[in-house]
C-alpha cells in the first residue's frame, strides 16, 4: 500500500473515530426511556386535546324533544284538514243517530251495534290510513332523520289522528245525548253508549300501531281490520249483551259494559306498548313502514 | 371525517353497493355515477335513512348503530325526490321542520329563507312554488340545525341557472370544515366548487380523490379541432363529447389514444369531459 494511502485512510479513521463511537452507543436504558415519554406528555396532551375537539358532539343547536311538542307541531301543521274531517265526523254522527232509538241500527238490524260504534273506528282506520298514505316517502325520509326515535313522529301523527276523532266522537256524543233528551221519551244510557264506541275505537287503533311498529304498514291496517271484522262477529253472535234498548238490561248490559271497558283498557295497553316500542326504533319506516 | 368499513348494502333495484375501505374527507365531495350505480342508496345510509345491514359507516369515530341521536343531530339530508306538504308555505314548513329536529330557533328559518332568497314566497303556498324554488326550500330544510354532516341527492334538480349558481355558491362556502356530498348529474357547474370527486360504478368505487387527480393521471388524452364533414362522418361515435357546426367545418372534442385525424390538439379537459373520459372504453 502506498504510503499516501496510508495516511489518507489514517485521517478518515481518526474523523469517524467520535462519529462511529457515538452510533456504536447502547440503547437508553429504561428509565431514560420514561424521563423522555415524561418529557413528552405536554405534546401528548397538545395532540389528545386536538382530537377530543375533533371527535363528534351533540349538535349544540338542537333540543330534547317531547312527545308533547311532536304533538304540538303535528297538530299545528295538520291544523286544517284535521279540523275539516273532524266537524265531518262530527255532523255525520249526529245525523246518523236516530233520537227515538239511538242504541239501535235502522241500517242493518240490531243484531249489530249502534251506528255510532260502528262508524267511529272506520273512521278511525281510514284517517289513519289516509293519514299514513299521504306522507311522501321523500318527506318521511326527512323527517326520519332527526336525533330523535323518528318512529315517534309515525306515532304522534298516528295518535293525533286518533284522538281527534275519538274526540270528535266525544263532542258528538254529548250532541247526541241533547239531541235524543230534546227528542223526549228515550233516554240515551251515556256511559254504555260511551263505553261501546270508545272501547272498540281504541281496541282497533291500538291494534293497527301495536302491528305498525312491528311489521310496518300494511299490516297496522290489515290488523285493525281484523279486530274491527272480529268484534262485529263477536257482537253479532253474542247480540243478547249488546246495548240494545229492546234487550239491553240487567245482567246483559253489565257484560256489555264490562266487555267495552276490558276493549278499553287493551287498546290502551296495546298503544302504551307502541309507545314504548316506538321510542326504541332505529328508522322511521322510508321504505314504507316502521322497521325495527 | 366519514369512516366506512366492509359496507355491502342490496337495493331493491341496481347493483350491490361494496365499499370494503374510504375515508371521506371533509370538504365538498361530487358523488358521480350512472343511474344505479348506487349513489341513492350510499346517501341513504350516509344520511341514516336506512341503516347498514353489513358492514359499519363512522363519522368522525361514531358510528350511527352506537350513536344514532349523536350523528343524527350532525346530518342534513336532500332526497333526490320529494314532494313537500303542499299546503303549508315555506316559512311554516321550515319552523315545523326545525322543531322536528329540536331546533326552536326561529331566526335561524329567517337566515335559511334569506340565504336562499325565498323571502319573497316564505308565506305562499308550496303548490303554487315553481319547482326549483320548492327545491330550494328543500335545500333549506337541511341546513335548519347547521350539521356537520350533509348528503345531497341531486340537490339543483329543477333549479334554472340563477338558482343552481346560488345553491353551488351557498354550498362551496358551506363545506369549509364539513363534509357535504352531493351525489350529481352535472359536473361541469361544480368545478369550481368541488374539492373531491367519488365515482361509484356498478356499487363499488371506481375513483375518489381531490380535484386535482381527477382531471390528472386519465386513462386517454382529450383531442379538439375542426373536421370536414367527410372527416366527421367518420369519426368513432364513441369518444365523441361535444360537436358543433363552425363556418369552416364542425368543431369537436373527442377521447381516444390517438387523434383519429390529423390536426386536432389535445386539450385540457374540463370536470365533466374527465368524467367521460375516464367511462370510456373504446
Amino acid at each position: 500500500m502506498e504510503p499516501s494511502i496510508d495516511k489518507e485512510l489514517e485521517r478518515l479513521e481518526r474523523e469517524l473515530r467520535e462519529p462511529l463511537r457515538q452510533a456504536l452507543q447502547p440503547g437508553p436504558t429504561p428509565l431514560e426511556t420514561a424521563a423522555l415519554i415524561e418529557a413528552l406528555q405536554p405534546e401528548f396532551a397538545a395532540l389528545q386535546a386536538q382530537n377530543a375537539a375533533a371527535s363528534l358532539d351533540f349538535n349544540a343547536r338542537v333540543e330534547p324533544p317531547s312527545l308533547g311538542r311532536l304533538l304540538r307541531s303535528q297538530f299545528r301543521m295538520n291544523r286544517r284538514s284535521l279540523m275539516m274531517t273532524g266537524a265531518f265526523v262530527f255532523i255525520m254522527l249526529v245525523l246518523l243517530v236516530d233520537p227515538e232509538q239511538p242504541v239501535s241500527n235502522w241500517l242493518l238490524g240490531d243484531r249489530m251495534p249502534n251506528m255510532f260504534s260502528m262508524i267511529t273506528p272506520l273512521m278511525l282506520i281510514a284517517s289513519m290510513l289516509y293519514s299514513y298514505r299521504t306522507w311522501d316517502r321523500g318527506m318521511r325520509a326527512i323527517e326520519s332523520v332527526t336525533p330523535y326515535p323518528p318512529a315517534l313522529v309515525i306515532y304522534s301523527r298516528m295518535l293525533m289522528v286518533m284522538a281527534l276523532v275519538v274526540g270528535w266522537a266525544l263532542v258528538s256524543s254529548f250532541a247526541v245525548s241533547i239531541r235524543v233528551a230534546s227528542a223526549g221519551e228515550a233516554g240515551l244510557p251515556f256511559i254504555p253508549f260511551l263505553l261501546e264506541w270508545l272501547g272498540i275505537s281504541l281496541l282497533t287503533g291500538g291494534a293497527a300501531m301495536y302491528a305498525l311498529f312491528r311489521y310496518g304498514h300494511q299490516a297496522g291496517m290489515l290488523f285493525a281490520g281484523g279486530v274491527y271484522a272480529l268484534w262485529l262477529l263477536l257482537i253479532d253472535q253474542t247480540s243478547a249483551i249488546s246495548l240494545n234498548a229492546e234487550t239491553g238490561a240487567g245482567l246483559g248490559v253489565g257484560a256489555g259494559i264490562a266487555m267495552n271497558v276490558g276493549f278499553l283498557l287493551v287498546g290502551a295497553l296495546l298503544l302504551f306498548r307502541s309507545y314504548i316500542r316506538s321510542r326504541n326504533l332505529q328508522t322511521g319506516g322510508a321504505q314504507g313502514g316502521a322497521q325495527p | 371525517m366519514i369512516r366506512i368499513e366492509g359496507l355491502r348494502e342490496r337495493p331493491a333495484g341496481g347493483f350491490i353497493l361494496q365499499i370494503d375501505r374510504l375515508q371521506l374527507k371533509p370538504g365538498l365531495t361530487l358523488l358521480v355515477g350512472v343511474n344505479g350505480a348506487g349513489k341513492t342508496t350510499l346517501l341513504e345510509l350516509l344520511a341514516t335513512v336506512n341503516l347498514p345491514h353489513k358492514g359499519e359507516i363512522l363519522y368522525q369515530e361514531k358510528s350511527a348503530q352506537s350513536d344514532l341521536p349523536l350523528v343524527r343531530s350532525q346530518i342534513g339530508y336532500v332526497p333526490s325526490e320529494i314532494e313537500l306538504y303542499e299546503n303549508m308555505t315555506p316559512y311554516k314548513l321550515l319552523l315545523y321542520l326545525s322543531e322536528l329536529k329540536g331546533v326552536f330557533d326561529s331566526e335561524r328559518t329567517g337566515e335559511l329563507l334569506r340565504d336562499f332568497r325565498l323571502e319573497t314566497y316564505s308565506h305562499t303556498k308550496i303548490k303554487r312554488l315553481s319547482g326549483g324554488v320548492q327545491r330550494r326550500v328543500t335545500l333549506a330544510q337541511s341546513l335548519l340545525a347547521a350539521p356537520r354532516f350533509l348528503f345531497l341527492d341531486e340537490p339543483l334538480n329543477g333549479m334554472d341557472t340563477g338558482e343552481r349558481k346560488l345553491a353551488i355558491a351557498y354550498l362551496n362556502r358551506y363545506a369549509e370544515g364539513r363534509t357535504v356530498i352531493a351525489a350529481v348529474h352535472e359536473l361541469s357547474e361544480w368545478e369550481e366548487a368541488a374539492d373531491h370527486v367519488l365515482w361509484l360504478d356498478q356499487g363499488k368505487v371506481r375513483f375518489y380523490g381531490g380535484r386535482t387527480s381527477w382531471l390528472a393521471d386519465l386513462p386517454c388524452p382529450l383531442w379538439e379541432g375542426e373536421l370536414t364533414r367527410e372527416q366527421f362522418d367518420l369519426c368513432p361515435e364513441a369518444g365523441l363529447i361535444e360537436f358543433r357546426e363552425t363556418s369552416g367545418g364542425i368543431y369537436v372534442k373527442l377521447v381516444g389514444e390517438n387523434p383519429p385525424f390529423p390536426g386536432l390538439k389535445a386539450c385540457k379537459p374540463t370536470f365533466g369531459e374527465a368524467y367521460f373520459i375516464r367511462k370510456y372504453q373504446p
